[in-house]
């Protein structure tokens, strides 16, 4: 899975949750901080990201999670430690 | 008996019902006295024993909420909050202290069309499948909690849930509120959202609903010999009651006044009403004299009227006790739009409201032979009302009963 891949899943469900423009989603782009998203749609747009990309993660995952570009980074290296 | 200290008027208005999303538009349909049912459109009904409803057809949420907030609601939450903001707007209230402005909601059950969806997707999928959502969209408080972040009000929030009668003791409660001087003003309604597939199945199971699938226009029948069944609605509505001399002071359109409120409990079974229609008598006698008033004065009453057999033929055996030898007209406006359910009793205080303005009694839609048990004065031609007095019913499953009484603004 590429990051491009992990990035349009982000964009999917923010617009979905967030009714946000597609390119204001962007690796530098923070949820809360640029979008007032509260814990509630944060858990939303996760859950729809693990929906689109079909993987499951744990809620501790997030937690030094400041913006998408890191979710990225730390999503693709669970991606590649999991694959068969 | 309550001893107000003051007196509250009506200065309010908002509907999202099946006859109106606007009150005049409202209105004239209620006055047109025909019934607006129709086949089903919200969902694939081909499986279902009862294919009609009376929905909201004309309510577009985008026209009020923003795409995110609209999403965090429930349809009955849209419905209801578009329809608080509508009375809230109507009224123009002028509030000072939000401390003194108040919310009462009434509702059977809140969001339920949510609460299935994601009862399905906690089925298929597992407990992490489920929104974070399900919550804040499916509790019955939503809707008032809305309200008062919407209008910045810090008084008193909450929802009552008594069935059928949920929105006419929100009404009474907010009336007591403002009567006793705790608010000046409160935002009183009431909504259901009950055209979902699961509230479609659970009362088409128990029998309560009308199957004239093939005449759907026919199917409210209220106090009618050939009734079967209520027809099943969805929408809000909501009253801005206020301090009368604050809404005077202020120079407000003034409606009409509320002038009183009755409620009991038939304590008899949690389905069928007393069979004598006892509660409900005992119910519209608190009321009147809560108001100061005697069955004498009442012009027409405005019936909880559902079209089933048993609420029909209970209440009006209670209206041939309470008025003795007068026939007092009634009118039962479910004929029109169905029956809306925990949104029921606002939606009829607020045809009982515009009676009162307009200083008549709506006609009853599909009501052509009176039940022979009976013997009331059902209104099938609207009239001039002779007595300003109107007094409205709702009754709830479980025996809860509610009565409002109803007059006219102070003359100007």
């Amino acid at each position: 899975m590429t990051k491009q891949e992990i990035l349009k899943a982000f964009q999917d469900a923010a617009v979905e949750v967030l009714g946000v423009e597609r390119d204001t989603i962007t690796p530098s782009a923070s949820l809360v901080a640029d979008f007032e998203a509260d814990s509630l749609d944060v858990v939303e747009v996760l859950m729809l990201v693990e929906e689109h990309i079909g993987v499951s993660i744990p809620d501790e995952f997030w937690e030094d999670v400041e913006n998408i570009g890191m979710a990225i980074d730390k999503i693709e290296a669970l991606v590649s430690s999991t694959a068969p | 008996m309550i001893s107000p200290h003051r007196r509250v008027a009506i200065t309010g208005l908002g509907v999202k019902a099946p006859a109106g999303c606007d009150i005049e538009t409202f209105w004239e349909t209620v006055r047109k006295a025909e019934s607006v049912a129709a086949p089903i459109t919200r969902f694939d009904v081909s499986d279902f024993r009862v294919r009609f409803a009376c929905e909201v057809r004309h309510f577009d949420p985008s026209e009020r909420f923003d795409y995110r907030t609209a999403r965090r609601m429930d349809r009955v939450t849209q419905l209801a909050v578009a329809a608080a903001l509508d009375a809230y707007e109507d009224a123009e209230p002028a509030v000072e202290d939000p401390a003194r402005a108040g919310v009462v909601f009434g509702t059977g059950t809140g969001g339920i069309g949510t609460m299935y969806e994601q009862v399905k997707r906690l089925i298929a999928g597992g407990p992490d499948k489920v929104s974070p959502l399900l919550v804040p969209m499916t509790m019955s408080n939503a809707p008032p909690a809305l309200v008062s972040m919407e209008v910045g009000w810090t008084g008193a929030s909450l929802t009552i849930s008594t069935a059928c009668a949920s929105s006419a003791h929100a009404i009474g409660h907010g009336f007591r509120m403002v009567a006793t001087g705790e608010s000046d003003v409160v935002l009183a309604g009431g909504g259901e959202s009950g055209i979902e597939i699961y509230s479609l199945a659970a009362f088409s199971r128990m029998g309560a609903l009308s199957t004239r699938n093939d005449d759907p226009t026919h199917a409210s029948r209220p106090f009618d010999a050939a009734r079967d069944g209520y027809v099943m609605a969805e929408g809000a509505a909501f009253l801005l009651l206020e301090d009368l001399d604050r809404a005077e002071h202020r120079g407000a359109q003034i409606y009409a006044e509320v002038l009183g409120f009755g409620q009991n409990s038939d304590a008899h079974h949690i389905t069928s009403p007393s069979p004598d229609g006892s509660g409900a008598e005992r119910c519209m006698r608190a009321a009147l004299s809560s108001a100061g008033l005697v069955p004498e004065d009442v012009g027409h009453v405005n019936a909880h009227g559902t079209s089933t057999e048993l609420n029909d033929l209970t209440e009006g055996l209670a209206l041939a006790r309470l008025f003795g030898d007068r026939q007092v007209p009634v009118t039962a406006s479910k004929g029109v739009f169905g029956h809306l359910m925990g949104g029921g009793g606002a939606a009829e205080a607020v045809v009982a409201t515009l009676s009162v303005r307009d200083g008549l009694v709506p006609a009853t839609a599909n009501h052509e032979n009176l039940d022979p048990h009976l013997s009331i004065d059902v209104v099938t031609e609207e009239r001039v009302q002779e007595r300003p007095i109107v007094l409205s019913n709702s009754f709830g499953f479980g025996g809860h009963n509610a009565s409002l009484v109803f007059g006219p603004a102070p003359a100007a």
